[in-house]
């Protein structure tokens, strides 16, 4: 069985009346990268601020390496790298100077291992530069080197990837799967970017109304989602004709600049030749699995109703 | 404790750094430099323009390390800097503790620093003669030196506490603003109702917070008699424990509020 490395019991928050979070319950296991998922509000960052000890739970418990977080407590913290809500550093420091004086607070690292990780997350020419004078995504890219800095075994993300440009994205998404694969560490990333945590994680936790509504592999949240089948074919009407004969008038809609037809009662080598006999032109006939975003909106969809 | 060593050494970068201390720093001194430029203290004198010099110094280190102590952690709390920081490994007393002595000695360095430019000038510029009251001696020239010296240790105590009573406030703050106005009404507000009303307010802080300075002053203006006093040891003791006292309740009641404090920004 492998390790937990962080979980959460019965988590809930409360201001006043107003709930935040409510009975929230997940596991992270060693070698995860797990994907917090859910819609503004929904309570992601504050159960990361609970899981972090910034802020008090109102019930319910975190373990993080078999250790129980008090609020406030510094321990927990040990060998936990993360960011909340975007990056904080004092911006009188350079970029180097942050990463030193923030890392000796846990343990410290020799400047020449602070100089390659912030060369490693894109920052070798701006490391001497002080922070204030970084763009929002230079800054998301030292929060990152922050995170990592000095070698964590689980690492907290809150959306990593706001504010970067495509090649930080990528830059990013690469590098969280190269520590991974070669280091084995764990992530908990939150996100609301759905293809990016498609991408990117092995385990995903949809939190829906302040509480976890689903948690699991993504291979078995995506086997869930109904396939279809993607069809271009000329002329329309005909192409049309023919698929609602085969699939039934309910099961097909018009979409992507031809149909989708849910695949569950319809053999694709027969609709095909159907088509062809009937005089249509086919381009395109393909499997098309849903994407995490559909399954996202289906299942807090399902949840609200 | 832990992180306490190297929250300090930051805490210590970060008042090198920026802009609030210099100001606060250069402000001080200058201050200092000004109250010479414009003294009208004559031969023999050095007394006279020592004490005003250091009334202008205590008046504006009260006054401006006040507002570096409301914005220490409010300040880092509203830059999410400090959320940086209790992301680490620290406890919450040592954050409050290193906040507290990185700025009780940032104050320190300003006083020594005023206090020895204000004796230099005297020297240079006037030299020490006899204190006198009309024709009596309160101080001798020749017991300048010693007495000179305790200037250093009385009032250090009383002047922190302004900057520590802010840090307080502080530590319950999100709003740098905010807090400055509440430490500011909270220190120097009974000191300007003193100053209006013509009471002196002593018993602002502690009952003798504010005397070495002010007794300093009342000597080189030749009306205070009461030389002995200041030299007791008795006087000297309740001068820089009656303040300590109160820092540290000061500090206590700041660990105790940060360690309350939910971190949101």
């Amino acid at each position: 069985m492998t390790e937990v490395l962080l979980s959460t019991d019965g988590l809930e928050k409360r201001f006043g009346k107003l709930v935040v979070v409510r009975d929230l319950s997940m596991t992270v296991r060693a070698g995860d990268v797990y994907g917090l998922l859910g819609l503004n509000g929904a309570g992601k960052t504050t159960t990361l601020r609970m899981v972090l000890g910034l802020v008090r739970p109102t019930a319910g418990e975190v373990v993080i390496m078999g250790r129980r977080v008090r609020f406030g407590a510094a321990a927990s913290r040990r060998e936990v790298g993360a960011f909340i809500e975007g990056p904080a550093f004092f911006g009188q420091l350079s970029a180097l100077e942050n990463l030193l004086s923030l890392s000796r607070l846990t343990d410290p690292i020799a400047r020449g291992v602070a100089q390659e990780l912030l060369v490693e997350v894109g920052l070798g020419e701006a490391m001497n530069r002080p922070v204030r004078t970084f763009s929002f995504g230079m800054k998301q890219r030292l929060g990152i080197a922050l995170a990592l800095a000095p070698d964590p075994r689980l690492i907290i993300l809150d959306e990593p990837t706001n504010g970067l440009d495509p090649k930080g994205i990528r830059d990013v998404r690469d590098l969280i799967l190269r520590l991974n694969a070669e280091r084995g560490l764990t992530f908990v990333i939150s996100s609301h970017l759905l293809h990016e945590v498609e991408n990117l994680c092995t385990q995903v936790g949809i939190v829906h109304e302040h509480t976890l509504a689903r948690e699991g592999p993504l291979d078995a949240l995506m086997k869930e989602g109904a396939s279809e089948l993607r069809i271009v074919a000329e002329p329309v009407e005909v192409a049309q004709r023919v698929i609602e004969a085969h699939a039934g008038p309910d099961d097909y809609r018009v979409d992507e600049g031809g149909f989708l037809v849910q695949a569950r009662n319809v053999d694709p080598a027969s609709l095909n030749r159907a088509l062809i006999e009937a005089g249509a032109s086919v381009s395109v006939l393909s499997p098309r699995r849903p994407s995490l975003e559909e399954l996202f909106l289906a299942r807090t969809e399902e949840v609200a109703s | 404790m832990s992180g306490f060593w190297s929250l300090l050494r930051l805490d210590l970068a970060l008042l090198r750094r920026r802009r609030l201390p210099r100001w606060i720093a250069g402000g001080a001194l200058g201050s200092v430099v000004l109250s010479i430029a414009f003294s009208s203290a004559g031969d023999g004198e050095g007394a006279r323009l020592v004490a005003s010099a250091l009334r202008f110094l205590v008046a504006v280190i009260i006054g401006l390390t006040t507002v570096l102590g409301a914005v220490s952690i409010s300040g880092d709390a509203a830059s999410g800097a400090l959320r940086g920081v209790m992301l680490r490994p620290v406890g919450r007393p040592a954050v409050v503790l290193a906040h507290a002595t990185a700025t009780s000695l940032f104050v320190m360095a300003i006083y020594v620093t005023g206090l020895i430019i204000a004796l230099v000038a005297g020297s240079t510029l006037c030299g020490y003669g006899d204190v006198l009251y009309e024709e009596y001696v309160v101080i001798g020239a020749d017991e300048m030196a010693g007495f000179m010296f305790r200037l250093v240790l009385l009032p250090l105590p009383a002047l922190l506490i302004p900057p520590l009573l802010a840090l307080c406030i502080s530590t319950r703050m999100d709003d740098g603003a905010t807090a400055v106005v509440l430490a500011l009404v909270a220190t120097v507000g009974p000191l300007l109702f003193g100053f209006v009303s013509g009471d002196v307010p002593e018993w602002v802080f502690t009952e003798r917070a504010m005397h070495p300075a002010t007794v300093l002053g009342k000597l080189a203006q030749g009306y205070q008699l009461d030389a002995d006093r200041v030299d007791s040891v008795e006087y000297i003791a309740a001068c820089v424990w009656q303040p300590a006292l109160w820092l540290i309740s000061f500090a206590g009641l700041g660990i105790l509020l940060f360690h309350r404090r939910e971190i949101h920004t």
